[in-house]
């Protein structure tokens, strides 16, 4: 099994810090990429601006996403990458949030993200649901065929 | 029997006719005439000034030395003193006999025509005819009194409109003069905006209705609009339609009062709308400020807790048990203010979201939640009652809320009792059916009632029961939006009884 590479899209360098930490404590072996707001997961994800040199066929095993960001919320982004054309296919998006607002929650799932989890306070609680979703994400959950395209008419 | 006794002031100048005229009052069946004679007006007016001298009739000769004629008649009449006068004419005086008639005179008679009998039967009548006229006078006075001096507005009209009479109230209030009345028309002084109505029910009281509480408006000579309220009705002959009456009162002024009112309630209903939304706009900025509550405080929070986490998972060895067992303590601090945050938005929300109505199962709801808190402790000795069938309208949700805070409490405070005992019924009181969760707990003392509802407050310490009490203001939130009532009955260490309304 490959090493998987999460992409952490997060403002804050504490909660950026306090995941790695967290992934280390979970004992999941993986790579995180990390980008500050919205604007930049697209920028990431399409290998355009300062992604230009990375491989855009190179898509990260997850995106763990913050909702409150600056300048493109997370919600927001999410919207923008389900209208791109021919797009690929987008891996899991986990929203990662402090917030457990009813609005939040359902403005994410509709954006298309696939989980949606609350940061706890409780740092060791933190870890367990780390350690859970992306278990459940990298490891039990079978992603659709990377080769087969599916329309992106019929995701949105 | 004695004969009547009637007294007669006899103004006669010539003094055979005046004898003759004692003559015939002497021979009279049952009637005794005492006569006193007068050959002068001046003297007749003398005698009858004087007010001890009673007299029941006067026999009056127009044709006097110092006056002549109908105004001799006059000066006798206007003395007002309401004795009945027979007056004596010469036999070619008809006209002013008839003249003397018109002006208020009992009879009369022409001289030389005169027997006893007509005489005595005339002087008989005029007393008679003249009580009878004073005693309709003093009635005909006594109404026209009230008539006239009633505070209500009364007319007659004519079934073409025309006034027939109108009180003295009448004219006060609208204005116009007995001239002016004369040629108006009933439709002339009502409001043109009330004519067509009017006009209807005027049709009506013709065909026989009588109306009551009728209201119009009626327009006053100045212009000056008055609300009159009253009742009409129609006076028939053989069918046909004489002449309607009418009573109105001035409503103005109450009129004015019930329009005041509706303004006042009208701007206290603008009031409260505009109270409205400034209430909901600062719930809305609550709701804004929980929101950034809940992130903004939530995640510094969780840093202090990870960060001290990441000191003792990695440094842990550099520090001594009293340095890791701050740490420990900063923790537990740390996540302590988690639940409150947490708590604090939980209530908030009770308070935000839509209330639904449905039907809910509250038996159900309290079976559910003791089987759900047996299940995590079945080491306890617990025993259950549960009223069947108690169903509500109500949001589902809160209410399910409500019913887990009060059973969690009941189950969290009897955990020190050797047997619990829980139940959930409803009950009678006043004319409500309050429902109730009781338990043998730990109760509290009746002092405290009002504390247990407040947000945060706590009867009981940390070690005692845990808890970081919210619960109760949660329900109590819950009961308010439904516009119920929630109360508590309690004694220490005797259990406690909540008891919570659903209308």
């Amino acid at each position: 099994m490959h090493t998987k590479t999460i992409l952490l899209v997060e403002d804050n360098p504490d909660d950026r810090e306090l995941i790695r930490l967290a992934l280390q404590q979970a004992d999941i072996p993986c790579k995180v990429e990390t980008v500050f707001d919205g604007a930049k997961l697209a920028d990431y994800l399409f290998a355009v601006g300062e992604y230009c040199h990375r491989d855009a066929r190179q898509m990260p095993d997850l995106i763990l996403l913050d909702l409150k960001l600056p300048k493109l919320s997370g919600c927001k982004a999410l919207q923008m990458l389900q209208r791109v054309r021919g797009r690929p296919n987008l891996p899991p998006v986990i929203v990662f949030t402090s917030s457990d607002d009813e609005q939040d929650i359902a403005d994410a799932y509709s954006a298309g993200a696939n989980s949606y989890i609350r940061k706890p306070v409780d740092f060791n609680e933190f870890i367990e649901k780390i350690r859970q979703v992306l278990l459940y994400w990298l490891d039990l959950n079978v992603p659709p065929p990377s080769r087969l395209r599916v329309a992106p008419s019929l995701f949105t | 029997m004695d004969d009547q006794l009637v007294k007669v002031l006899l103004i006669e100048d010539n003094p055979i006719d005046a004898r003759l005229i004692r003559v015939l009052l002497t021979d009279t069946p049952g009637v005794r005439f005492e006569v006193e004679g007068a050959d002068r007006l001046s003297i007749a007016i003398e005698s009858l000034s004087q007010r001890d001298k009673a007299v029941d009739v006067i026999i009056l000769d127009l044709s006097l030395p110092d006056s002549q004629g109908i105004a001799t008649f006059q000066a006798i009449d206007t003395l007002g003193t309401a004795i009945p006068i027979v007056v004596l004419t010469g036999l070619d005086d008809s006209q002013l006999s008839v003249q003397a008639m018109r002006q208020g005179a009992q009879d009369y008679l022409v001289k030389g025509q005169v027997d006893s009998h007509l005489l005595a039967r005339s002087l008989q009548y005029s007393i008679e005819r003249k009580r009878l006229e004073s005693a309709l006078r003093g009635s005909e006075e006594r109404y026209r009194d009230l008539f006239e001096n009633a505070h209500d507005m009364i007319q007659s009209v004519t079934p073409e409109g025309r006034f027939v009479y109108v009180n003295r109230a009448w004219r006060t209030t609208l204005g116009f003069s007995e001239d002016e009345i004369a040629g108006l028309s009933i439709f002339d002084i009502i409001h043109p905006n009330c004519r067509d109505y009017c006009q209807q029910m005027f049709g009506r009281v013709l065909d026989g209705e009588e109306l009551h509480n009728v209201e119009t408006v009626f327009v006053a000579r100045d212009g000056r609009c008055i609300d009159v309220e009253g009742n009409a009705n129609c006076r028939f002959d053989k069918g046909k339609p004489l002449t309607t009456r009418a009573i109105f009162r001035d409503v103005t002024k109450r009129k004015q009062a019930e329009q005041r009112i509706r303004q006042l309630n009208a701007d206290l209903e603008r009031r409260v709308e505009e109270r409205t939304m400034q209430l909901a706009a600062s719930n809305r900025e609550l709701e804004a400020f929980s929101y950034s509550v809940c992130h903004d405080l939530r995640a510094p929070l969780r840093r202090i807790d990870g960060f001290s986490s990441a000191v003792l998972d990695n440094y842990g060895e550099m520090l001594d048990e009293q340095g890791k067992h701050f740490l420990h303590r900063m923790r537990t601090g740390v996540q302590h203010m988690g639940l409150l945050i947490d708590a604090m938005l939980n209530l908030s929300r009770m308070t935000a979201i839509e209330l639904r109505k449905e039907s809910v199962d509250l038996s159900e709801l309290a079976r559910a939640i003791l089987a759900d808190c047996l299940a995590r402790d079945s080491g306890r000795e617990v025993e259950v009652k549960i009223a069947e069938g108690l169903v509500v309208e109500g949001d589902p949700e809160l209410l399910q809320s409500a019913m887990e805070n009060l059973l969690w409490n009941a189950w969290k405070f009897t955990e020190h009792k050797p047997h619990t005992r829980i139940e959930f019924g409803a009950t009678q009181a006043d004319g409500e059916t309050p429902f109730f969760v009781r338990d043998n707990g730990a109760g509290f003392n009746m002092t405290f009632v009002d504390e247990l509802f407040g947000p945060f407050q706590r009867l009981h310490g940390q070690e005692e029961f845990e808890g970081i009490g919210i619960g109760l203001a949660t329900v109590q939130r819950i009961i308010h939006r439904h516009r119920g009532r929630v109360w508590a009955e309690g004694a220490v260490d005797e259990g406690a009884t909540f008891y919570f309304t659903l209308p």
